[in-house]
């Protein structure tokens, strides 16, 4: 077998999940500390006591159970502030990929919450949402392994290009990729339906804070990876998907954003940014469904800015879908299987955008979240012979629909929840088959997370700790040895899988690393 | 932006195409949703209850 290339990008995605006890009390989670913290501990337990997901040899490997956090197939699991059973996907180096990661961690944390409750003698209620409609907000991030050189330009320094260029394309994303939810929780409106679940808790440009204060860009340092070399965009603004092709876009999209600023080769933008405050455009942009709006925008090249006027979002975002497909043509990919899913994703997204402008909503019922709500929402006001007219005046009615659209609709109950009812009708666009979900629910994506399992199955019962970028295995004299991973792109060749599968003991495997001059494992004793 | 990086106006803006016809599709003719009564009823529920804020 050749080589296996490396990959232009890897992703992943962080989904707090919502999670609440059934019958039990109708008291806020929020007040109620011991029962979420239990709910959340008794899911992860069964998570990790479950050998489809972990395999015998990492329960060994760990010796407690959820010791260590890590899952089979590279993703973590862990109780987050004691609330919520927080799902990481492993780094992928593909949007498709990624679909299927980020769909097994909904199946496992279904899955889980099923066997706690038959622990705990109540049933379990888990949901895929960004906000409580109370005015609370939860993330699902987006992480995104960027040159340092490009870290430093957005995260560093005055605002320049890049970062207006990032942000710009932040704030209109959600015309495709958002969610949807039903109300407005941040401000005294009565907006029936917005785009986006996170946008209005969006409240800076650029800041290090994620619980207040949000920021477009955040600032958060911590690259898994030689910093030298590597950085990890850590974006916290994006909603939670349930449709298969959003999540694919969200992050087909993104990943081609930062390989096109981030290009050596600098490759021209000549691309709108707005001109004016961006919290505020963010909000306006996901409470037009109608696109009605326009924003006040400039026009970016590679080092300078054009004043001009106004355009409305979905024009914003053409252009800037309009510029990644010349890149995906023009960007020197390794893989041509990878450069064909990145065109795809610029294709898709490129349709459905036009499908949008033209008024087509119900083109994208079951394609794209946030279309898919708003039509069955249509359809639930019909039966009651109301609009969304009725309901921007009416709070009860407003209440009914967010239970069927924020609840119902992105409930993980693969039997009663509307989104696999949906699924299982036929009406879901699906990017990955429920082989590839079923698959990435056990093992990992090529690369990184694929040569950790490897070295924590091979040595089980010797693993002390494991991070993104290390594996620290105790030797057979008690000491430890820490093998470091820091490169987040690393290729997993099968010289490499048969060295670690023959290696008798971590001291062999140290020495055949060392003879045989590996750059995808540094050791530090 | 920083002043020191605005170039006014050296270069014409592309043009912005004329909107596309606006055109409502009819709802899908069948709601696969039809007899969903009660497996929505069973989350109303949690529709009051507040979380903790996080991240």
């Amino acid at each position: 077998m050749p080589n296996p290339a490396r990959p232009a990008m890897v992703m992943g995605l962080e989904t707090e999940y919502s999670i609440y006890a059934r019958g039990q009390s109708r008291t806020a989670p929020a007040k109620d500390g011991g029962q979420l913290k239990e709910m959340v501990d008794a899911l992860i337990a069964e998570a990790f006591t479950d050998p489809l997901f972990t395999g015998p040899q990492l329960m060994v490997t760990h010796g407690q159970p959820h010791g260590l956090g890590w899952l089979h197939n590279g993703a973590r699991l862990y109780n987050d502030m004691h609330s919520t059973p927080e799902y990481c996907t492993p780094e992928c180096p593909r949007p498709d990929i990624l679909v299927a990661h980020d769909q097994a961690g909904m199946l496992i944390e279904w899955r889980a919450s099923l066997l706690a409750a038959q622990q705990l003698g109540y049933e379990i209620d888990l949901y895929k949402k960004n906000t409580d409609g109370h005015g609370h907000a939860y993330g699902c991030h987006e992480n995104y392994c960027v040159s340092t050189r490009l870290w430093n330009k957005l995260f560093k320094g005055d605002v320049n290009l890049h970062q207006l260029i990032m942000a710009t394309f932040f704030v209109v994303r959600p015309i495709l990729t958002g969610a949807g939810k039903v109300g407005v929780e941040n401000a005294v409106r009565t907006q029936p339906f917005q785009l986006s679940q996170r946008a209005e808790f969006i409240s800076t440009f650029r800041s290090q804070i994620t619980t207040s204060n949000r920021p477009i860009l955040n600032e958060r340092n911590e690259p898994h990876a030689n910093a030298d070399y590597w950085q990890r965009v850590h974006y916290i603004m994006g909603d939670a998907n349930m449709c298969e092709a959003s999540t694919y876009l969200k992050t087909g999209l993104t990943a081609l954003m930062f390989m096109l600023l981030q290009d050596e080769r600098n490759p021209g933008f000549h691309l709108p940014i707005l001109d004016g405050q961006y919290p505020p455009m963010a909000h306006t942009v996901s409470l037009d469904p109608q696109f009605e709006a326009r924003l006040p925008v400039q026009f970016a090249t590679r080092d300078a800015l054009y004043d001009t006027g106004t355009l409305p979002a979905p024009e914003i975002l053409s252009r800037y879908l309009g510029r990644l497909a010349e890149y995906v043509q023009e960007r020197p990919f390794q893989d041509a299987g990878e450069q064909a899913v990145y065109a795809d994703v610029v294709a898709r997204a490129q349709e459905y955008l036009a499908t949008l402008r033209t008024g087509k909503i119900h083109r994208l019922y079951g394609v794209l979240d946030w279309p898919t709500k708003y039509a069955l929402l249509e359809n639930f006001l019909g039966k009651r012979g109301k609009t969304f007219a009725d309901a921007a005046a009416d709070d009860e009615l407003r209440k009914k629909m967010r239970v069927y659209a924020d609840h119902a609709f992105c409930s993980l109950d693969r039997e009663r929840g509307l989104y696999f009812r949906l699924e299982r009708a036929g009406h879901i666009t699906r990017i990955v088959n429920d082989a590839q979900v079923l698959k990435a629910t056990f093992q990992p994506p090529a690369g990184r997370p694929q040569l950790r399992t490897l070295l924590t199955d091979r040595f089980v019962g010797k693993i002390k700790d494991v991070d993104w970028a290390k594996v620290n295995i105790r030797s057979a004299s008690g000491k430890s040895v820490t093998l470091k991973l820091n490169d987040p792109m690393l290729t997993v060749d099968d010289a490499l899988i048969r060295e670690i599968e023959g290696a008798k003991s971590p001291y062999e495997l140290i020495q055949s690393i060392r003879r045989t001059n590996r750059t995808q494992i540094e050791i530090e004793e | 932006m920083p002043e020191r990086e605005r170039r006014r106006p050296p270069q014409r803006v592309p043009p912005e195409p004329a909107p596309p016809d606006r055109e409502r599709d009819p709802p899908p003719e069948r709601d696969p949703l039809d007899d969903v009564d009660e497996d929505v009823e069973r989350h109303e529920e949690h529709v009051e209850k507040e979380e903790p804020e996080r991240e």
